[in-house]
């Protein structure tokens, strides 16, 4: 019964615009946003004078709560965008040399993307780092090791690095995620 | 009450700054845990201990039958540091001599957590003197750090800020042992997880194990903390008939004993019926036996044998006698559609 529940929610869920606007629905649009809305810029540039409020108007970042969210990571337009994959899988970060240097600060400042290539967390506004949201934070785990996967392997900024690792914390100690527990020996006899 | 507690938190807080900074920067309000959450599950029969019948022979060798020997479920994959493999060659007597020690292995895995009552709380005052009264705006804790000494005997004493000395109470017990003689994977405040507003959640997404073995890490067995988290989860399996998913761990021994010392194994004994543990079935009755003594099933066990004991029960004391019925029959008739294919 839950699972038909859950299926007919799903099915509910992609044919209602899920998110505040339509455009957001595509996927190819979301992640590679911030390229269009360069050339976009550009192509308004040319043309009008009363362009710029409404860039502004734009350019503002989409703030998700915690359940669009984990709602998002159940939608249609997450599977076409990722697939299977975690989230950082196809990322690439751009550097000069052969060593790659830390990732940066943070990728937002003052609300808005402030780089060009923004990382896998920042890219994509519908991704909320948050202690309920299970699916993506397991995105982040290592399975054999239990621990949160460094930065270097996914290229995810510092900000949201220290962001993960908290609400990691967070999620094991309210139990939506499982740790390892050591074994714990009783002597019997420290009863009697 | 819960500022000058907090203060004393922030007091053992220098003595072992770094162990404890993260945990209390983190969830400062929640400093104090109260005893008051105290026990709301019933014990069944409060003038009898529990753990006297749990620790006997009999008991035990009933319960750890009953919980089998999976090696592979007890040595699950364990996520820790990545080790390379080791490749050997072994002869055939090699190999069973390994196979025994992983079965030993396992075998100690099970060790059961104690079955108890909640522990007394302490109430001793050792000395009232209200000359000091006002000598500091925050308790002192004075505690007993010489080697050897065990967690339950450790001498430890608080000054009150009104003078009095009296021995450390439980909660402060638990906490101060933690810092000076911290065991592994227990943490200075415990885990949301056990609130009962998140319980209910962790325990509907299955996480049985998980939760008894983290709270077998966090408490002490006579907590009522840990005695609460550990019977509601034991109410949810039995509600959900979820049995087998504790089965071959350490816990499932206490679960039994916690639903025969409640009356309320009937849907236990269904489960394992439909899952052909017959033996296991008459293993929980005489259990039941041994708990009750002056029920009407012990009266009327005499010279019954077999699966005549399970029916025994099931007409004295069952609370879901018609299931239970039923569900002996089918068992019956698959035995004995068993026995026509073999003659
Ligand atoms: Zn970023």
């Amino acid at each position: 019964m839950s699972v038909n529940q859950l299926k007919s929610l799903v099915l509910s869920l992609c044919k209602i615009p899920l998110f505040s606007s339509q455009m957001r629905l595509q996927p190819s649009y979301r992640v590679s946003r911030h390229f269009t809305q360069s050339v976009r810029r550009l192509q308004d540039a040319e043309g009008e004078t009363e362009v710029p409020a409404e860039v502004n108007e734009k350019q503002k970042r989409f703030e998700v709560d915690y359940e669009t969210s984990i709602q998002y990571l159940d939608s249609k337009a997450y599977k076409q965008c990722y697939g299977d994959d975690p989230v950082w899988k196809l990322y690439r970060r751009n550097f000069k040399g052969q060593l790659a240097p830390k990732t940066r600060k943070t990728c937002i400042r003052a609300n808005k993307i402030s780089t060009g290539n923004p990382c896998p967390v920042c890219r994509d506004d519908h991704l909320l780092v948050d202690y309920r949201n299970v699916k993506l934070l397991n995105q982040f785990i290592s399975p054999h090791t239990g621990q949160v996967l460094d930065s270097m392997d996914t290229g995810v900024c510092q900000k949201q690095q220290k962001k993960l690792i908290l609400e990691i914390f967070r999620a094991r100690d309210y139990g939506y995620l499982e740790d390892s527990v050591p074994f714990r020996q009783y002597n019997y006899k420290d009863y009697y | 009450m819960a500022a000058s507690s907090r203060r004393l938190s922030y007091c053992l807080l220098k003595s072992n700054y770094t162990a404890l900074l993260r945990q209390v920067t983190f969830q400062k309000s929640r400093c104090v845990r109260s005893l008051s959450s105290a026990i709301t599950t019933e014990t069944g029969k409060d003038d009898k201990d529990p753990f006297v019948v749990f620790r006997s022979q009999e008991v035990q060798r009933i319960l750890k039958k009953i919980t089998g020997l999976n090696v592979e479920k007890v040595s699950h994959m364990v996520s820790s540091t990545l080790k390379k493999p080791t490749y050997k060659l072994l002869t055939e007597e090699e190999t069973q001599e390994a196979e025994e020690s992983a079965r030993k292995a396992a075998e100690w895995k099970l060790q059961m957590p104690p079955f108890m009552l909640p522990r007394k709380p302490i109430h001793d005052i050792l000395s009232k003197d209200p000359d000091l009264e006002g000598f500091d705006s925050s308790k002192y804790v004075f505690t007993d750090i010489s080697f050897g000494v065990s967690n339950k005997e450790r001498l430890i004493v608080v000054r009150d800020t009104d003078g009095t000395l009296r021995k450390a109470d439980w909660d402060e017990r638990d906490r101060v042992n933690q810092v000076y003689n911290p065991t592994t994977g227990q943490v200075y405040i415990a885990p949301k997880m056990f609130d009962d507003e998140n319980l209910e959640r962790v325990l509907n997404d299955d996480k049985y194990i998980y939760m008894l073995d983290r709270a077998c890490v966090q408490f002490e067995p006579d907590n009522p903390d840990f005695i609460r988290v550990t019977h509601k989860t034991f109410e949810h399996i039995n509600k959900n008939r979820k049995f087998d998913v504790l089965r071959s761990t350490r816990h499932f021994g206490p679960m039994t004993f916690y639903l025969t010392w409640n009356n309320k194994i009937d849907l236990l004994l269904v489960d394992m019926i439909h899952r052909g543990l017959m033996d296991d079935c008459i293993d929980v009755v005489n259990l039941y036996v041994i708990l009750h003594p002056t029920s009407k099933t012990a009266n009327n066990m005499q010279d019954k044998q077999d699966i005549e004991r399970v029916k025994t029960y099931c007409q004295n004391d069952a609370e879901n006698k018609a299931e239970l019925e039923l569900s002996i029959q089918a068992f019956e008739d698959s035995l004995r559609g068993k026995s026509k294919q073999t003659a």
